[in-house]
């Protein structure tokens, strides 16, 4: 936890890849999805981060069925996110890309690290992420009958749209309606 | 004079009949998802030769409550309540990277006496999920005591843990800015403050030497015995590499002699301030992951009681408005769980609640060594390397 | 890390511990841990969060614990009624009335989120937990029910100086 050993990783991080940066005490570098598994061998080899984390997608849109949509309006892409980190320290980082949505794919991860090969079965069953020269790439939590990909922001939550929001029946009626003047006072 | 039989040289008398070579198929057994060694719905399908197992595939998904979609639609205080069910044994710790990472978004200074007692009560955690490992491992490999041991010196940490937060498993105790201030908004319920309730210094203190007792004894009486040395030593070796590659971590890396535990080396809470060790052990396999998890409750327990006898004084929680809305911006924090490492990556965008919340759980990238540690293991080690990485299916599927 | 020699042989310690708890659970002078449910009870904490119950009087149907329900198990209905004025020549005052304030318990996850929102003091945790039913249709408490509980509410522990 030597705040100089960390300052001097982060330095050398910085200077090797041009498009990171730290933000809330996490680095975040970001590169072109045809150097991915490049990047990972790099990252490995020079920089003794051999402890594979985890992987994931994140779905930017503006059209969202729940929740709320991003403030500033983004181009619909997916961004894949990794997280590499050294078992002598503390440091970690964390890698990303941007892919189309209208043609997911990328090379898989799982030559370089083995442990990739759930994370990246998980990200295909969610956002359906066509991953190259994955070994086995069928779903890992949902049944197989199950059509469409739940964590896509275009995907609804049921549960939320049968029923109806109980904070919402309104207590101010109309003047005429449902003004009732008691008899006795209180 | 009696001809003895040299107990290593006797003659093998299978090998006096014919042999024929006769094909055979690989046998399909399914240890099905309904089976009291798997610690929930894990089904593993498992081809076997004789009692040898040629190759392993777990299929999960059976307990899949989909976390991060319902994290999407719910407020920072909803999110809350919602993820100490993620790793149910131990519910305090679940919540800790979460605020955590909130108060990192919002730059929240979280008082001193707020982390004091969010260290005490996860240590309290660590200390009853390895009750719970050190009841039913034993019981796996067929031990019927100590679970009756464990449940009952549990029950005293987990009356500790409902005396000051209110529930056993699900506290819901950790707020944005430090710990939960009140018992309501109200004008009288605002003065019912959720300190320490009065008594829980002298009640830790006896549950705590309860327990340094209770380790001595599970020592003794798991450790020193003799079939359980037979069915864990050299039993799932795991090297090292294999461990780090897989994203293994917590008490089943520092088994494998990877000296790594985010207490001592990150400071999401103020463990620097006390003196404790980290056991680590040689081989890799079943009895260095029980022995590491047995002696870290005696360490928490020391913890425990250095954290209470310098207690800082002030309030429990920082100012934060009452509709809590983080800025925007991503970050990831990370605790040591007593699984594993469990870390939370939040994307948000100035909304009431995370655009995008990743959950990264421990069970998860730790049970993906399966297929790779039970190639050529026997069956019974099939449920002695199980119970060895305790897993619980709430951490694998989310 | 210790070596695992054991002082005795294993099952000797295994033996000793065992017949020493059956001692211990069966003969009355000592320490018995078990507690004989439901003859005899387990004193619990103040704060243990076993049933919610609502001063009906105190609430003004605000819906702030209704919209911060991460479930919405609670439904809530009211309506205004105009007062006559305090004094004489004022204006009329409207005073809100509760119809219907039900809390599901088959849905509620015992979070204690409306608890702690509410501004006007009117909803308690109560350590009571034997209101289990037969049907799930039964778990929906309402008004009159959840005013009951109200008398089994502690008071709550002083605080550690």
């Amino acid at each position: 936890m030597n705040q100089s050993d960390q300052n001097e990783f982060v330095n050398s991080i910085q200077s090797k890849f041009q498009n990171s940066s730290v933000e809330f005490d996490t680095l975040k570098i970001e590169v072109d999805s045809q150097s991915w598994v490049d990047t990972h061998k790099t990252l490995k080899a020079e920089f003794d981060l051999k402890f594979f984390n985890w992987l994931s997608a994140v779905d930017w849109d503006n059209d969202v069925k729940i929740g709320d949509a991003p403030k500033e309006p983004v181009t619909p892409s997916f961004e894949i996110i990794s997280c590499l980190s050294k078992t002598n320290s503390d440091d970690l980082v964390i890698s990303s890309t941007k892919i189309s949505k209208e043609d997911p794919q990328i090379d898989s991860l799982v030559e370089v690290f083995g442990g990739a090969n759930w994370h990246e079965r998980e990200a295909y069953e969610m956002f359906g992420i066509n991953f190259l020269n994955h070994p086995n790439l069928k779903k890992l939590y949902l049944p197989d009958a199950y059509e469409g990909n739940p964590l896509l922001k275009s995907f609804e939550l049921i549960s939320r749209e049968v029923k109806p929001w109980p904070g919402e029946v309104d207590v101010e009626g109309m003047p005429e309606d449902n003004i009732v003047v008691s008899e006795e006072g209180s | 004079m009696a001809q003895t039989m040299d107990p290593n040289n006797m003659p093998i008398l299978s090998e006096a009949s014919v042999s024929v070579e006769i094909e055979t198929e690989d046998m399909t057994l399914n240890i099905g998802p309904q089976h009291p060694s798997t610690h929930g719905v894990l089904r593993l399908v498992a081809k076997i030769n004789g009692e040898k197992i040629s190759s392993v595939e777990p299929v999960l998904g059976y307990m899949h409550r989909g976390y991060e979609k319902l994290a999407e639609v719910r407020t920072y205080p909803q999110v809350t309540t919602l993820v100490n069910r993620i790793d149910w044994v131990s519910g305090f710790a679940n919540e800790i990277p979460f605020i955590a990472g909130a108060e990192k978004l919002m730059e929240i200074e979280v008082p001193e006496r707020a982390q004091y007692i969010r260290l005490i009560l996860t240590e309290m955690a660590r200390i009853s999920s390895h009750f719970v490992f050190n009841g039913a491992f034993p019981l796996e490999i067929g031990a019927l005591t100590p679970i009756f041991l464990a449940m009952e010196d549990r029950e005293r940490v987990l009356d500790l843990l409902e005396s000051v937060t209110g529930g056993r498993f699900h506290p819901n105790f950790n707020r944005i800015g430090g710990v939960k201030p009140a018992a309501g908004a109200g004008p009288t319920t605002k003065k019912d403050i959720q300190d320490l309730p009065a008594g829980f210094y002298h009640d830790t203190k006896v549950a705590m030497q309860k327990v340094l007792e209770a380790v001595d004894r599970f020592e003794d009486l798991i450790g020193g015995n003799e079939v359980f040395q037979i069915r864990t030593k050299n039993v799932g070796v795991l090297p090292k590499e294999v461990a780090e590659e897989y994203g293994v971590s917590g008490p089943i890396l520092r088994a494998s002699g990877v000296e790594f535990d985010l207490r001592k080396q990150s400071n999401y809470l103020p463990y620097d301030k006390f003196d404790f060790e980290i056991p680590i052990g040689e081989n890799g396999d079943c009895f260095d992951r029980w022995s590491v998890r047995t002696s870290e409750m005696r360490e928490s327990a020391k913890i425990i009681l250095q954290a209470i006898e310098d207690m800082p004084s002030g309030p429990i929680q920082a100012k934060v408005p009452k509709v809590i809305k983080v800025p925007k911006g991503q970050t990831y924090v990370r605790a040591e769980n007593p699984k594993g490492e469990m870390g939370y990556y939040i994307i948000s965008e100035g909304g009431l609640g995370p655009y995008r919340l990743k959950i990264r759980t421990a069970s998860f990238s730790n049970i993906s060594i399966l297929p790779i540690m039970l190639e050529g293991a026997l069956l019974p080690d099939l449920i002695a390397i199980m119970g060895s990485l305790d897993f619980v299916l709430g951490d694998v599927d989310r | 890390m210790q070596k695992f020699k054991p002082r005795i042989p294993g099952f000797l310690t295994g033996l000793k511990i065992v017949i020493g708890n059956m001692f211990k659970t069966l003969l009355p002078f000592f320490e018995n841990p078990n507690v004989n449910y439901p003859f005899e009870k387990e004193i619990l904490a103040p704060r243990t969060r076993g049933v919610i119950a609502l001063d009906s009087e105190a609430c003004t149907s605000c819906m702030l614990c209704a919209r911060s329900c991460p479930d919405w198990c609670i439904y809530i209905e009211g309506h205004k009624e105009l007062q006559p004025p305090s004094k004489p020549g004022g204006r009329q005052r409207s005073r809100a009335v509760l119809d219907r304030f039900d809390i599901d318990y088959a849905l509620c996850m015992y979070c204690g989120i409306c608890v702690e929102v509410c501004p006007f003091d009117a909803l308690f945790w109560s350590p009571e937990y034997e209101y289990s039913e037969f049907s799930m249709g039964d778990m929906l408490h309402d008004k009159d029910r959840l005013d009951e509980w109200l008398k089994t509410v502690p008071e709550g522990p002083g605080l550690e100086s």
